[in-house]
């Protein structure tokens, strides 16, 4: 094949490979987990093959599927991806192999239960009439709904607390069975283990309440389940919510204390993303998480996946090259482009490799 | 019509009591990537067809997609001579009717003299005796000089063949399919009885142009017999040869003719290939001037096909009556959004999935897609 003149001898930072113990990223492009509400009792289907097979074509070193509930009171809807059951099983395996065998991608899953923002619904039907209730036990540290709105969680009892670390652990085991390479534990935005962490969501006055080690203990208890459930060479991820945005919640110094306990029970990079723990919007302005997950980085030393509004190449190499981040996650572009990652490659004159398929795509002149 | 703000490209087409919502058509492209040996589309065909079906195509087309196991050009190809092809493209179907706007086309084929060939990317790593079968064609010629010699048809093999498309032609229709094309071009089968450089037969099915479309025309009249009355169909042509002793384009505005009048909704008008010269690398939209010709003289909707790269263009072909429908391969395989992100770029508003809410506000680096 021609070489394209304007191909770089040396790799942009963005393509450049990256090992989580035995995971072997390609490049550091990520697609974040994102909600499809297209599955039917926790099962995904031909929607979840097209959507995260597509994307994994498309060029991103590791795909994140959508956070799965490992309860299903724990679903935001009636339709969220589920791994609580062994019937889950088969339909995320037929996933993950599709990846596997026909790109050079990973693929990870996101393990969470939505707390008190459980049963709210549809995304796309929020807010109107077809909005639905579908009567979930919603449970919380404390009985404080999220928004005024919204409707009041009842306290979590002593007995479900002490069979999360199970429900867990079992997701965790499915998750291996369906063979993904990755786990992303789901610690933010205000679902049940953020609202664990967060001092707006728990009152508690046991002790997973009040001090931050406290409001740590349940979602590190349930880690050490996971990691100890999950093979030896597969690295785990952690979401939080660096910062509530909002008086009285976490500062972002609290969030690097965080991270160092997630770092010594043993996670091997930490996905920083912000807010969404009551309701209040978080500024949404252009990186601006990036350096929540540029100062978890230089301050704990662990690896760390920044999120929010990255668009464009040049802000993938800049983050990557100046050590920002080690991961860049991509969630609107690879909604708007599954084949964000090839796009970029061409536009910064990078030879990234074709599918066989799809060889005479390479050779595409998509300009006149 | 449509109002003046929809750009051309965005305007409905109907043929028969199928209606696209716009005009580009992914193209059909081989993928070589079926069940080994056994010609069963498998998950790549649902995400490879679904995800450009989500990318807001008016209408996908499969792959040539062969009527019996030595039709195939390679092991690789998709077939729809099992019952279980029907299984597995019913998937395909259904994932683009339920989650998508865009309709969905077979394209059926025998590969001919071209039969039997490594899959694309292992050309260099000929079949071995084992892997091999007997290739047909009108005529004991090869396709080019380091081609297997074809068996000439005989009269037996020529009605199985009428059997097998009519075979694949019912069950595309109970997978779903919303339109069947027939592959009539590069030198398939079908094609290779349509032009005199690989037809020298001395029977009726070999001689003028008439005898030539001979086969061509009993496999449509066929396919259409079964095929349900409210359906369209397509067949694609080499309008030309690309060889002074082959098929002119006054030669594909009869074939043109002949199609229509047997029932043919759509022509869609690719050129060449139908021996191992290469057709001349032509830049730009080398094909569309046959397209256009044929649309004026045979005065039937056409398809256009050949390096439409960018939304102005499609916009021009269809504003100018160039054709009446674009077909966009190359483009699909580089990005299976190409219709979305053209809307983006001519500022048209095509609603996105429920899922990708956040893609409608994106604000991708221009240069990214350009």
């Amino acid at each position: 094949m021609a070489t394209n003149p304007e191909t770089r001898t040396e790799i942009p930072p963005m393509f450049t490979p990256y090992k989580l113990r035995g995971m072997e990223m390609i490049n550091r492009v990520v697609m974040s987990p994102l909600c499809m509400y297209s599955a039917e009792d926790g099962v995904v289907g031909d929607w979840h093959v097209v959507h995260l097979g597509s994307r994994a074509m498309g060029g991103a070193g590791l795909i994140f599927a959508e956070m799965s509930a490992v309860h299903p009171d724990g679903r935001i809807s009636i339709r969220d991806a589920g791994i609580w059951d062994d019937k889950h099983i088969e339909p995320w395996k037929r996933v993950v192999d599709f990846v596997h065998e026909n790109t050079d991608s990973k693929i990870g899953i996101q393990l969470g239960h939505a707390g008190r923002k459980g049963d709210t619904g549809l995304s796309w039907q929020r807010g109107t009439d077809a909005q639905m209730e579908y009567g979930f036990d919603i449970v919380a540290p404390t009985a404080i709904p999220v928004s005024e709105r919204a409707r009041t969680p009842r306290v979590i009892t002593d007995d479900e607390i002490v069979a999360l670390p199970g429900l867990y652990k079992r997701a965790t085991e499915r998750a291996e069975a369906a063979g993904f390479d990755v786990v992303n534990f789901h610690c933010a935005h205000g679902y049940l283990m953020s609202s664990f962490i967060s001092p707006l969501s728990n009152h508690r006055n046991d002790e997973l309440g009040g001090p931050l080690e406290n409001r740590m203990r349940l979602p590190l208890k349930i880690f050490a389940e996971v990691r100890k459930a999950w093979p030896e060479d597969k690295p785990i991820v952690v979401r939080i919510s660096a910062v509530d945005w909002e008086e009285g919640g976490h500062e972002i110094e609290d969030a690097v204390e965080i991270a160092k306990m997630f770092k010594a029970a043993g996670a091997d990079a930490m996905d920083v993303s912000s807010g969404m723990v009551t309701n209040k919007r978080p500024p949404d302005t252009s990186l601006f998480q990036v350096p929540f997950a540029e100062r978890i980085r230089a301050e704990t030393d662990m690896a760390t996946m920044a999120v929010g509004n990255i668009e464009t190449g040049e802000q993938m190499n800049d983050i990557i090259s100046n050590g920002r981040a080690d991961f860049c996650v991509v969630g609107r572009g690879h909604m708007y482009d599954p084949y964000l990652t090839r796009h970029i490659a061409r536009e910064i004159g990078y030879d990234y490799p074709w599918p066989n398929e799809y060889g005479r795509g390479g050779g595409f002149r998509s300009k006149l | 019509m449509s109002d003046s703000q929809t750009p051309p490209m965005f305007t409905p087409f109907t043929l028969r009591e199928m209606t696209v919502s716009n005009r580009v058509v992914m193209s059909p492209m081989c993928m070589y990537s079926a069940d080994d040996l056994d010609g069963t589309p498998t998950d790549f065909h649902v995400v490879h067809l679904g995800s450009r079906a989500m990318g807001g195509a008016g209408l996908v087309l499969t792959e040539m997609t062969q009527v019996s196991r030595e039709a195939r050009i390679s092991p690789g190809d998709a077939g729809m001579y099992e019952d279980r092809h029907m299984e597995a493209w019913k998937k395909v179907v259904d994932f683009v009717h339920t989650r998508t706007d865009a309709k969905i086309g077979m394209q059926i084929g025998h590969a001919g003299r071209k039969a039997c060939e490594p899959i694309a990317w292992k050309r260099d790593t000929p079949l071995t005796d084992d892997e091999k079968w007997e290739i047909v064609a009108p005529s004991a010629i090869p396709f080019g000089p380091d081609s297997e010699m074809p068996k000439e048809m005989n009269q037996g093999d020529i009605a199985k063949v009428v059997d097998d498309f009519v075979s694949a032609a019912k069950r595309a229709d109970q997978a779903g399919f919303d339109i069947i094309e027939l592959h009539a071009g590069h030198g398939y089968l079908l094609s290779s009885f349509m032009s005199p450089l690989s037809n020298q037969r001395t029977d009726a099915y070999g001689g003028s142009l008439e005898n030539r479309m001979k086969l061509p025309l009993e496999v449509f009249h066929a396919v259409r017999a079964v095929w349900p009355d409210e359906k369209p169909m397509s067949a694609r042509i080499s309008a030309i040869d690309w060889n002074d002793e082959g098929n002119q384009i006054e030669d594909g505005v009869e074939i043109a003719k002949m199609f229509k009048a047997a029932g043919l909704d759509i022509i869609d008008v690719s050129s060449g290939n139908v021996t191992s010269e290469r057709r001349p690398v032509t830049p730009g939209l080398f094909q569309t001037p046959f397209s256009e010709q044929i649309r004026r003289e045979a005065d039937m909707p056409t398809m256009t096909v050949g390096n439409l790269a960018v939304a102005e263009q499609i916009n021009g072909v269809i504003a100018e009556g160039r054709a009446d429908l674009c077909c966009v391969g190359k483009g699909h395989l580089f990005d299976p959004y190409f219709v979305r992100h053209a809307a983006r770029e001519l500022g048209y508003d095509l609603k996105w999935p429920n899922q990708y809410p956040a893609a409608g506000v994106f604000n991708p680096n221009p240069e990214i897609m350009r």
